[in-house]
């Protein structure tokens, strides 16, 4: 090699700068390394640009209409209420703009280069951006899922559109057949419905959220129900055709079938399109939706490792999951040895009410072989629950009963993600319900419930008639 | 700055060991309030607070201490008290905690340099699961590399450790005998230790049957004559104990039989001068016998006066080892508990013990007649090695008489 020509080698090389690329690139530098983030889109991801951002701040949107009708039985009015998208979605824009140039600032301040460009992998420890070699160490692989056609006939009609093109349209369509099993619809459907379209949620499945435990089921679909959106479960979209007066989709549910018309359909099904990332060159698998990673987020490759929605099927896809994915990554490249926590991950949906869920479901519990033992508390029975009519909201915990510990905090009402942090923080501290019982926690806040639940658990709640 | 040194409870005491700290160090105590417990091969004995003042304990629990050894500080004021802890090294908690806590301080009974990630840093960092569970299985945390977050010692783990447990060979039989069939299992709710008091009771228990031939006698008194005695003597509210009655009439019998308050010392027969008799009482779940200094040259009221101040000191710990020593002879009553007779174990050195039962109404043949009486069971169990059957017989008969007539104590 020539005097002048020696080439840099990276400690760490992050394909993609979401919420998974960029955590682990910080990371990685921080314990010392040279480190590149490529990304050919805008900074912060799915997440950041099309997914919990601007989703999160239309559900805050939805969240004060629909503390509207709380006002009212307090003798607040604001009518006439108007509601102008326009200057909805300009505000999301400017808050993701600043968070797009938050993040150049971190990954800037912690001396992570940003590469401009599509990398790809071309061999071990290298990779290959804007036609040019880069050698590294170690590749952390986060660069997130695309959109798959949806599984139905009619699918690829002009009006079948994802989240994304949902963003894209000015104005939002008036009737909308909202089709899967992603939660993330759920949230939609709310939105959609708070802004005045008629939204009618459908999914193959027995329920919606159907992996949880029953109790949030059915209360998230009553409290959905209640507010005027329409659930169509066990459905199936057997035909999609378009005609002048719209989409007309026929829906074959239990043996019945059902025809609406509608101007949307949409359909969030994602996965991993693991070809054209030179997986090959590697010999990692570029069948099936996404790369299989341990515990330390490392691939089957040696110094390959994987975060986010390209590392997990799509009932997995979160934003949370996948920072701590690419810590953890991070961490193991950069020479530690850490692992991934799977018992902390919370499913959350932003609706209203709020549900999150932390750990094992009740069901789960009993099929691992734990003596399980639950309680609940009822957030209609707490005092701050009352003061904001929190009628369908409940926590419940799911633990074993020799020792007590936790295995799963399910909650469901306002607050719900916000107190999930507390039921991360009992599961991953591993903490017993003696322990919960004997927290004070401030009053009055809906999160007293939780203490309340385990109290239940154990047999001596307090504040439960 | 005060001294908390340990005190010598009896001429014969040297050492006691520090069985716990009421306090940690930095706390306020009050004069008068228990600092620490200690612990002699006798007795258990609370050392209180000498002043107001701020504990700074320099010996940990479970050490052995000289008597007058100095085992902490207390500090008249918070400057004074920030001067002695860095001037002293400060110690213990010894017991595992259940908070993470300090580690003990070096003292002469830990060993030394152990090395584990876990208390690395001066505690043993441990989620609560995870002590839980090792509280359960009675594993040392302390043993245990944590794997958690800088080292701390997670579910994870204590099962590994349980795995661990599992296949040392040495357990393997001890764990297969666990699996079988639940209707079989036999788990202990509990693993008490012998030792400390419980360690000399159960020495003694053992000395005591194994080196003397022990026989007891049964009998029963009319206790008309005590009961109405108890009335005469009790006055203003304050009854009077029958014990103190008994021990009064024990003692003048033996007065009457000196060779029952006898001692075997290798190849002599002690006859005692003296007699010193001990009351068997229970405290903080043990055996302790006080002894009263010659109740028969104390009225009944003197001999129950100290038999109160006995109770009194045990219940309160303060007995000192003097108040235990020295005994010639033994009561042990049990009519509390509605036992009529009973096997008394002698005491050794001393040869001879009296059970006492309760005092019962029962249909007695007089005169023809079948009448109500009040009766009450006594038993005699003595060294057969030195005293006769027939000595010891006569011996409970004049007991027996001297209930039945306490008259007879002056006869």
């Amino acid at each position: 090699m020539e005097e002048g020509m020696t080439q840099v080698v990276y400690d760490v090389i992050v394909l993609g700068g979401g919420a998974g690329g960029v955590p682990a690139a910080i990371r990685a530098a921080q314990l010392g390394g040279r480190v590149a983030v490529i990304e050919h889109d805008n900074l912060g991801g799915l997440c950041m640009n099309q997914g919990c951002v601007p989703f999160g701040h239309m559900m805050v949107a939805s969240k004060i209409l629909g503390s509207l009708s709380l006002g009212k039985e307090m003798g607040l009015n604001f009518s006439p209420v108007s509601k102008d998208y326009g200057s909805l979605i300009k505000r999301q824009n400017e808050l993701i703009a600043f968070m797009q140039q938050g993040v150049a600032g971190m990954l800037k301040k912690n001396n992570v280069e940003l590469i401009e460009g599509r990398g790809k992998v071309a061999g071990r420890g290298q990779i290959e951006v804007n036609g040019e070699a880069l050698q590294c160490k170690n590749i952390i692989l986060a660069s997130g899922a695309g959109w798959l056609k949806p599984n139905f006939p009619g699918a690829d009609l002009e009006g079948v559109i994802n989240s994304d093109d949902l963003l894209n349209m000015p104005k939002l369509p008036e009737k909308i057949l909202l089709y899967g099993r992603s939660p993330w619809l759920i949230e939609i459907a709310q939105f959609l419905h708070s802004f005045d379209s008629e939204v009618i949620l459908t999914t193959e499945e027995k329920s919606i959220f159907p992996d949880e435990n029953k109790t949030i089921r059915t209360r998230l679909s009553k409290a959905l129900k209640d507010q005027g959106i329409k659930i169509l479960t066990s459905t199936e979209i057997t035909g999609l055709t378009k005609k002048n007066d719209g989409l007309h989709a026929a829906l074959a549910r239990k043996d019945k079938e059902v025809r609406v018309v509608v101007d949307r359909v949409i359909a969030l099904r994602r996965g991993s399109p693991l070809t054209g990332l030179g997986l090959d060159t590697v010999g990692l698998n570029e069948q099936g939706e996404f790369i299989q990673v341990d515990e330390r987020m490392a691939t089957s490759v040696e110094g390959i490792y994987a975060t986010g929605d390209i590392a997990g099927p799509e009932q997995r896809h979160y934003s949370h999951l996948a920072s701590t994915g690419g810590i953890i990554a991070a961490e193991n490249a950069m020479g530690m040895d850490t692992l991934f926590d799977h018992r902390t991950i919370a499913r959350v949906v932003f609706t209203q009410p709020q549900v999150a869920c932390v750990g094992l479901t009740n069901k789960d519990a009993k099929r691992a072989g734990y003596d399980v033992i639950t309680g609940s508390a009822p957030l209609s029975m707490n005092p701050f629950g009352m003061l904001t009519s929190q009628n369908n909201g409940m926590v419940e915990i799911v633990a074993e009963k020799k020792y007590g510990e936790i295995l799963g905090i399910h909650i469901i009402g306002e607050g719900a993600c916000e107190m999930a942090g507390q039921a991360v923080l009992a599961i991953q501290m591993e903490a017993t319900l003696e322990e919960l019982t004997r927290a004070t926690f401030p009053h009055p806040t809906l999160s007293e419930s939780l203490v309340e639940a385990a109290r239940e658990c154990l047999g001596r709640p307090i504040f439960l008639p | 700055m005060i001294e908390i040194t340990i005190p010598k409870l009896g001429l014969t005491m040297e050492s006691a060991k520090l069985v716990r700290w009421e306090f940690s160090s930095g706390d306020e105590v009050k004069e008068g309030e228990t600092l620490l417990v200690i612990e002699t091969d006798k007795v258990s004995f609370e050392v209180t607070a000498p002043a107001d003042g701020i504990i700074h304990p320099i010996a940990s629990e479970g050490s052995t201490c000289e008597v007058e050894e100095t085992v902490g500080y207390l500090a008249v004021a918070r400057e004074e008290y920030e001067q002695l802890i860095k001037d002293q090294p400060p110690v213990l908690a010894a017991t595992p905690p259940q908070v993470e806590a300090v580690e003990p301080g070096p003292v002469p009974t830990q060993p030394a340099n152990v090395s584990v990630p876990a208390q690395s840093k001066g505690r043993i960092k441990a989620s609560p699961l995870a002590r839980f569970m090792a509280a359960e299985h009675g594993l040392d945390l302390s043993a245990i590399t944590g794997s958690g977050p800088n080292g701390r010692i997670v579910k994870a783990d204590i099962l590994l450790a349980l795995e661990e447990d599992m296949v040392a060979p040495e357990k393997r039989a001890a764990r297969l005998q666990d699996s079988a069939a639940d209707s079989m299992a036999k788990e202990a709710l509990e693993s008490i230790p012998i030792q400390g008091l419980r360690r000399v009771i159960f020495d003694n228990m053992y000395q005591s049957l194994s080196q003397s031939a022990q026989l007891t006698l049964h009998t029963e008194a009319c206790a008309d004559s005590i009961i109405s005695l108890r009335k005469r003597i009790s006055k203003d509210g304050k009854k009077i104990s029958y014990n103190a009655i008994l021990m009064k009439i024990t003692a003048a019998a033996l007065r009457l039989h000196p060779k029952i308050n006898v001692s075997v010392d290798g190849d002599t027969i002690h006859v005692w001068r003296q007699i010193h008799m001990g009351l068997a009482m229970e405290a903080n779940d043990a055996l302790i016998v006080p002894v009263v200094r010659n109740p028969d040259l104390k009225n009944i009221s003197e001999i129950d006066h100290d038999i109160v101040d006995l109770i009194d000191r045990t219940r309160e710990n303060k007995l000192s080892p003097d108040d235990l020593a020295n005994g010639t002879f033994t009561l042990s009553n049990l009519g509390f508990a509605d036992i009529d007779f009973f096997t008394p174990i002698i005491r050794p050195p001393e040869s001879a013990i009296l059970g006492v039962g309760r005092i019962v109404e029962k249909a007695i043949v007089k005169c023809e007649a079948v009448v109500p009486e009040q009766r009450i069971g006594l038993s005699l169990t003595f060294d057969h090695r030195i005293i006769d059957g027939a000595p010891g017989a006569r011996f409970l008969k004049t007991v027996k008489e001297m209930i039945e007539d306490p008259v007879l104590m002056i006869s």
